[in-house]
């Protein structure tokens, strides 16, 4: 499975990738749900190429970027991931007809050659031409001037296998600049809540929705008691987030998995520390309930 | 009008002097040229190994994929653009080995592609370990007490799982296996050339002597009818004294599998149809049967 990512990566094929996440290792709780493949989403594959992790919180984001992911598969021709999980995969939600807005919804293919453009090419067709973006314009096999073969080994611009020292550099170092464009089309944290609460939840996907509801409960307690910073987008991390969690005065991660996946991310890519953490690993779905409970017992 | 030189590129194989992956490329060639099929008409989908880097070495579309995967690629290839030919090429190592279940299911669903397996008997380009049509006993780097494995019966396979054109070719005789490879080509449906492929650094028992001294032709084979599935069956696992090479089994295909599909089946083909969003109208139906 990851060789072939991989080679998507390196044959800049535009893929979406969905991953409902369920308790492992292995066939571990097939039918229950946790949060604890971001790390190999992350990293799935060796080597290294540009990649993007989205984490539909709703159903109504899953439906936005569901699209959103095609477009940012096509406009940077490398694999998206969408990371969703058994309890989002499988809830029932009632939706108004108008929740869900079609005419929102458009349709990006990227640098993508029409047969006007080919028919006009003087040049022999370069598939992986070195660009300033990184992104190479894309032909579909079948037009006689663009004749060329997909590559999974390392290769040249036209292509052509080469394993030339600084070819590789020039490649690799294409691949890689997607990246920096990428990271105006991931998702930023959003907030939910009172500005300035007390208390921060923080989380990723599907979490989204008992925290939430655990924000409400403590509001309706104590006012601004608490709010909650939801990461729809975790790759490329998003440029916005540091500044939204440097405006929290603390910080708990509420996710479901045993390492503190997203906590790791966040302390890897900017070096932020967050205050405590709920996390859950018995393959049920966060309730409103548990989160309550475990706050209350860490500050007992 | 196709000629050679469409399908000529200035590169220079990184194959032994003397491989048999020489006279297939050859082969190919000619047969493309002698069927009018154009470089840009074709779409050849490789694996890893030493024949699998054979679109590199003339001009043609190609997808250099995975060791043992091009067959997922190939029907996806298929499926995208029904109206292009779309060919496999590669290795026994990767078609029969890691590929073999692929190789069994394609089969099954009798997509419209012509494949061809450069079978040289073992793993060449990691220079030499037993393949999954080595031969039980043979000493090779990873097996130095002999195999102990039966070899893969890919041709009775084929013809197990309803391939209805399987042959096998050998390079030493060229026109043959040009005519194979024109044949396999016309074939409205999957269509498997197993090709004798003599890897002359790695392989050292089964040389083109060897093999020139044992092949014949089934055409030549008084009564032998490539129509019986039976008797193609049987043959399709002669080895030894004498080896087999022709047509083993031919017969009229059912629709291919993208045929059957029934978005595919009228109309262009999917990357010729424009991707636009869907009109009110279709939202409309589309949450009609949520409701």
């Amino acid at each position: 499975m990851v060789e072939g990512t991989g080679f998507a990566g390196i044959s800049e094929t535009p893929v979406v990738i969905y991953n409902a996440q369920r308790p492992g290792p292995a066939t571990g709780l097939p039918t229950r749900t946790e949060q604890a493949d971001l790390l190999f989403m992350l990293h799935a594959s060796q080597d290294e190429f540009p990649r993007m992790i989205l984490a539909p919180g709703t159903l109504e984001e899953a439906f936005h970027l569901g699209w959103h992911a095609f477009n940012v598969a096509e406009r940077y021709q490398t694999p998206i991931m969408v990371l969703s999980d058994q309890f989002l995969a499988d809830a029932f939600r009632s939706l108004e007809a108008d929740a869900l807005d079609f005419d929102a919804v458009e349709i990006d293919r990227g640098a993508l050659l029409t047969d006007a453009d080919l028919d006009t090419l003087t040049e022999r067709y370069k598939r992986y031409q070195i660009t300033e973006s990184g992104v190479s314009p894309r032909a579909l096999p079948g037009h006689p001037n663009a004749v060329w073969v997909t590559e999974s080994n390392e290769h040249d611009e036209v292509p052509r296998i080469e394993e030339d020292a600084q070819n590789r550099i020039e490649q690799q170092s294409k691949r890689m600049r997607k990246a920096i464009a990428m990271t105006e089309d991931v998702p930023p944290p959003t907030w939910y809540g009172p500005e300035g609460a007390a208390l921060t939840l923080v989380c990723w996907g599907s979490t989204y929705g008992p925290a939430r509801e655990a924000v409400d409960r403590l509001n309706a307690q104590v006012a601004g008691a608490a709010n909650l910073l939801h990461f729809s987008g975790l790759e490329p991390f998003p440029p916005t987030a540091e500044t939204e969690l440097r405006k929290a005065h603390k910080t708990v991660v509420v996710e479901g998995n045993y390492t503190g996946q997203l906590e790791t991310l966040i302390r890897a890519r900017i070096g932020f520390s967050v205050d405590g953490h709920i996390r859950r690993f018995d393959g049920r779905p966060f309730k409103p309930e548990f989160i309550l409970a475990r706050l209350q017992e860490q500050e007992a | 009008m196709v000629t050679r030189d469409d399908y000529r590129i200035d590169e220079k194989p990184t194959w032994c002097p003397g491989c048999g992956d020489y006279g297939i490329l050859n082969a190919l060639t000619r047969a493309l040229v002698e069927h009018a099929i154009a470089p840009h008409e074709l779409m050849i989908v490789t694996g890893i190994g030493c024949g699998s880097k054979l679109p590199q070495y003339m001009r043609v579309n190609g997808m250099h994929t995975l060791h043992g995967r091009p067959w997922p690629a190939a029907q996806g290839a298929k499926l995208a653009n029904h109206g292009m030919r779309v060919m496999i090429i590669h290795g026994d190592g990767d078609g029969y080995g890691e590929g073999l279940g692929h190789f069994v299911h394609a089969v099954r669903r009798n997509p419209g592609v012509t494949e061809i397996v450069q079978n040289n008997k073992i793993y060449g380009l990691t220079k030499g370990q037993f393949s999954p049509t080595s031969e039980k006993g043979w000493k090779t780097s990873t097996s130095p007490h002999g195999s102990a494995e039966d070899p893969a019966q890919p041709l009775a396979l084929a013809i197990t799982h309803g391939a209805t054109f399987v042959a096998r070719g050998y390079p030493g005789e060229l026109k043959h296996l040009i005519w194979l490879i024109g044949e396999a080509l016309e074939h409205p449906g999957y269509a498997l050339v197993d090709i004798l492929q003599p890897c002359v650094s790695f392989n050292k028992p089964r040389t083109y002597d060897y093999y020139a001294e044992r092949v014949y032709r089934l055409e030549d084979e008084t009564g032998y009818n490539p129509a019986n599935r039976t008797a193609a069956w049987e043959r399709a696992q002669e080895w030894g004294e004498r080896i087999p090479i022709g047509i083993f089994y031919r017969a009229i295909p059912g629709p291919t599998f993208e045929m059957l599909d029934p978005v595919l089946k009228e109309g262009a083909p999917l990357v010729k149809r424009p991707l636009e969003k869907l009109n009110s109208a279709q939202v409309e139906s589309l949450l009609a049967k949520l409701r």
